[in-house]
């Protein structure tokens, strides 16, 4: 059985199909690049996985669940997480603070330890604060813990929404262009981290335009264009798949 | 605000200090216990507007609420203040989770105007229901808080009755804050979308803040009911919403700091500006929209931008 | 029973004609005006003054309560959206609602607290229909309601303007590259929702008492008015007002009139628990 499993699964807006009848299957353990032209319904399927948007016709199975229906924090308490295109910051949270949300979880009942001060409630922030810190060294974001997240440079920005996603201990991590706008080192820190995260464990879906990096960290890569899969196979195979290239060159983005 | 710790012990003495020049003059007195009775209603309007930022214009019908149910069973039912507090602020806190569940539901805007429709109909009855809450007429004679053999009626002891109060109210809101919760609140004004992709159900945060909210904001009431011994309709009016609003704008949102300052500040203004009689409004009114437009982070932005060394104004924060 | 349902389909129509203009500046600018209860006042106080002040004739005086309004509209929108529409829409909604203190305050300084009427474009006359007499102001109020729907369908399908507006409502970067001046569109947007609130003012003054604080009342009908028809939706105002107009008339006969506002909110909680898109409308949870 694979971890995440895609079946006929569409999604249209309008009269426009982003996703169309798309069958994908990510296997536990893998990096899997997913990349296509702009507008080729890469990051509507990771809204469709996450729950951001509901599908329009199809299903998504995670660990044999169907994730259909279910709201975005239960999809993120079954373990995936997932970082976006255009990071999404907290505003007037520290670093560190953006790590914690993605670690708590939060019961109602435990709000009244909290309010009473409870030596349990102030055991359990340290033990949060910890493991964040934890995280934070991993991204390389342990100097800025205490900084506001909204003052982070672009590139330091998506590395924190790594950390956040790092943060729930996911079985599966959701990347949507994480390397955009990043600089050369974040870039190779950015590999090393996808490495680290899947030696640990985790499986990896990463849609990126940077082609070096996913050819680079991928062991496999699923190609998409108007929202259907049209090549999937090793690095190697895809870059030399004709329909890869019509795709790319006949609207002039390329896999440069 | 390097040391928040600092600012809020000043604070504190300088609050339990400010009565006492004017101990023989009943009117600055009376203007003081208003003003810790609206930082009450501010630091509740804080958690919901400041925290979660939306906008809600309901926070009249918890303060009433509070007020005519302390009053009814203080008067009828003849339990102790100190019940009848609490009776007040859970009866508050329940409604406010009653209208929680359908407000938000619904888009920003919407929830505004859900909480405004709330006031109002809270307004209604308490005009409409006569047997109960006689209408215009009023609730006459609500006693003075007695705690055992100690009536509070002095309008110095309810000032350090409603500090006690207010004190409480500010501990456990910063509290709130501090904690997972308020991080998750503040990660919902942010990006409801991130914060739920993170593991946030943001409905039941958000239905956390509100009930707490509402929990505070009907201790004011009762406080208020105790304090004035006459409450009506006409108190608990769309015009207490706005300016609790106002306050927490004016103050800053987010900090419950700012919203003291703005509740004190809000409090005073009307009487200091009292010869400009009708003009006051036109002016209140033109105030909201200078104080978005020109200083949308309130007193406290101001302060932290001057508190910082010149030159040390760090990127992103110029971006509105 | 007739005379009820005329009475309450008047009321609706109202309610209709001031939540359209609502929805077009929500359309516009994605946040609610609140001060648009008041711009629906001011535009009744000036029909009211040019009858009673004036002296003028019933279409002059509305002639002057619409261009009157559509001027503060203008000012309305340069004053109150021009310098914060870059930021938040929970800017301009709080900064709409100093406006609307501000428009109340000053409707209370210059026409006075005391509620006016006037008996309107028809006096007293009143209609036989049946078995029942009817006001022929309630029919004027339907009738002049539908003909302004009709209109502005015309003017946003046919006219070129109308569907430069529309562009803009939809998405405004996508106008602006198709050459469309956005901010020339959203101001005439506001005047328009200013003109339109005028007409409703005007209209609903021999049903209504006219008073400073009329505003409140009139922006939570439209609103709910809104919900039951969808929101964003401009065929769902004309239903939604109408249903709302039709309900309340009857609940206030048959149950209570104290209570009839108590009603129409309930039913405004029912409808987002039940069928949050309303009639005809989007979704109204958040969007992605």
């Amino acid at each position: 059985m694979s971890l995440l499993e895609a079946a006929a699964l569409s999604k249209h807006f309008g009269g426009l199909a982003a996703v169309d009848r798309l069958d994908l299957r990510v296997e536990a353990g893998e990096i899997r690049g997913l990349i296509g032209p702009n507008g080729s319904g890469k990051t509507t399927f990771l809204n469709l996985v996450s729950g951001v948007l509901p599908p329009s016709s199809g299903r998504v199975v995670f660990r044999g669940q169907c994730l259909v229906g279910r709201p975005p924090h239960a999809i993120a308490r079954m373990g995936i997480a997932r970082t976006y295109q255009v990071p999404r910051i907290f505003r007037g949270l520290t670093v560190l603070e953006h790590v914690l949300v993605a670690r708590a979880t939060y019961q109602p009942l435990s709000l009244v330890p909290i309010l009473l001060g409870t030596r349990g409630a102030r055991q359990e922030e340290a033990r949060l604060r910890a493991e964040a810190e934890e995280i934070l060294q991993l991204v390389r974001l342990w100097d800025a813990r205490d900084q506001p997240g909204e003052i982070l440079p672009h590139g330091l920005k998506r590395l924190l929404e790594v950390g956040r996603a790092l943060a729930l201990a996911p079985v599966l991590v959701l990347l949507d262009e994480p390397a955009a706008g990043m600089i050369e080192r974040e870039v190779l820190l950015l590999m090393r981290l996808i490495q680290k995260i899947r030696s640990q464990g985790a499986t990896v879906l990463l849609v990126e335009h940077n082609m070096p990096l996913v050819m680079s960290v991928a062991d496999r890569v699923t190609v998409l264009d108007f929202g259907r899969k049209i090549a999937e196979g090793s690095p190697e195979e895809v870059q030399r798949d004709p329909a890869v290239l019509e795709a790319y060159l006949g609207r002039g983005d390329g896999p440069a | 605000m390097r040391s928040p710790r600092l600012v809020w012990s000043v604070t504190a003495a300088l609050a339990l200090l400010l009565p006492l020049p004017f101990a023989r003059s009943d009117y600055v007195l009376f203007l003081l216990v208003m003003c810790a009775n609206h930082a009450l209603l501010a630091v509740s309007l804080n958690v919901v507007f400041g925290y979660l930022g939306l906008i809600a214009l309901g926070h009249a019908g918890f303060y009433g609420i509070g007020a005519y149910v302390s009053a009814a069973l203080t008067m009828w039912a003849g339990l102790p203040f100190a019940l009848a507090l609490l009776g007040a602020a859970l009866a508050a806190a329940l409604s406010g989770l009653a209208l929680a569940i359908p407000a938000l539901r619904v888009r920003g805007h919407y929830f505004v105007l859900i909480t405004l429709g709330f006031g109002e109909i809270v307004r209604l009855i308490l005009l409409n229901w006569k047997s109960v809450t006689r209408g215009t007429d009023g609730v006459v004679g609500v006693p003075a808080p007695a705690f055992g053999p100690l009536t509070i009626s002095s309008k110095m002891g309810f000032y350090y009755l409603t500090l006690l109060v207010a004190v409480l109210a500010i501990l456990l809101t910063e509290r709130l804050r501090r904690s997972k919760f308020g991080r998750a609140l503040i990660a919902i004004r942010g990006s409801e979308m991130a914060a739920a992709t993170s593991g946030v159900d943001p409905a039941l945060a958000k239905l956390l803040a509100f009930t707490f909210s509402a929990w505070i904001a009907g201790s004011a009431g009762s406080l208020y009911a105790h304090f004035y011994t006459f409450i009506s309709p006409e108190v608990f009016t769309i015009d207490i919403s706005v300016a609790a609003l106002l306050m927490v704008l004016l103050g800053g949102a987010g900090s419950n700091l700012g919203a003291v300052v703005g509740a004190g500040l809000l409090t005073l203004l009307p009487e200091a500006l009292r010869f400009l009689k009708e003009l006051y409004l036109i002016l209140y009114g033109a105030g909201i929209v200078l104080v978005m437009v020109f200083m949308p982070d309130g007193l406290v932005g101001i302060a932290r931008r001057l508190g910082r060394p010149r030159g040390a104004v760090r990127a992103g924060e110029a971006v509105p | 029973m007739l005379q009820l349902v005329v009475n309450g389909l008047a009321i609706g129509a109202i309610y209709a004609l001031v939540s359209c203009g609502f929805v077009w500046v929500y359309n516009a600018v994605g946040a609610v005006n609140f001060a648009h209860g008041e711009l629906v006042m001011v535009g009744a106080f000036l029909g009211v003054s040019g009858s009673l002040a004036l002296g003028l004739p019933p279409a002059a005086a509305l002639l002057l309560a619409v261009l009157g309004s559509a001027a503060l509209g203008w000012l309305f929108q340069r004053t109150a959206y021009y310098p914060v529409r870059t930021r938040p829409a929970i800017t301009f909604i709080i900064v709409s609602i100093g406006m609307s203190i501000l428009l109340r305050n000053s409707a209370l300084v210059l026409w006075g607290p005391d509620p006016l009427s006037l008996p309107g474009f028809m006096g007293r006359t009143m209609v036989r229909l049946g078995a029942s007499s009817i006001s022929a102001n309630h029919l004027l109020i339907i009738g002049a309601t539908l003909a302004t729907f009709g209109l502005q369908h015309l003017f946003f399908a046919r006219t070129r303007l109308g569907r430069q507006m529309e562009a803009t409502a939809q998405d405004q970067e996508a106008a602006r590259l198709m050459g469309i001046q956005v901010s020339r569109m959203i101001a005439l947007t506001f005047v328009m929702s200013a003109a339109i609130a005028a007409l409703a003012g005007y209209l609903v003054v021999p049903v209504i008492f006219v008073s400073a604080d009329m505003g409140l009342f009139v922006i939570l009908k439209a609103f709910i008015a809104m919900v039951i028809g969808g929101f964003g939706s401009i065929p769902g105002t004309l239903v939604g007002g109408i249903f709302l107009g039709v309900l309340e008339v009857l609940t206030a006969f048959y149950i209570s009139s104290h209570y009839k506002d108590v009603f129409a909110f309930l039913l405004l909680i029912l409808i987002l628990l039940l069928r949050p898109e309303g009639f005809f409308g989007e979704k109204v949870g958040e969007k992605a």
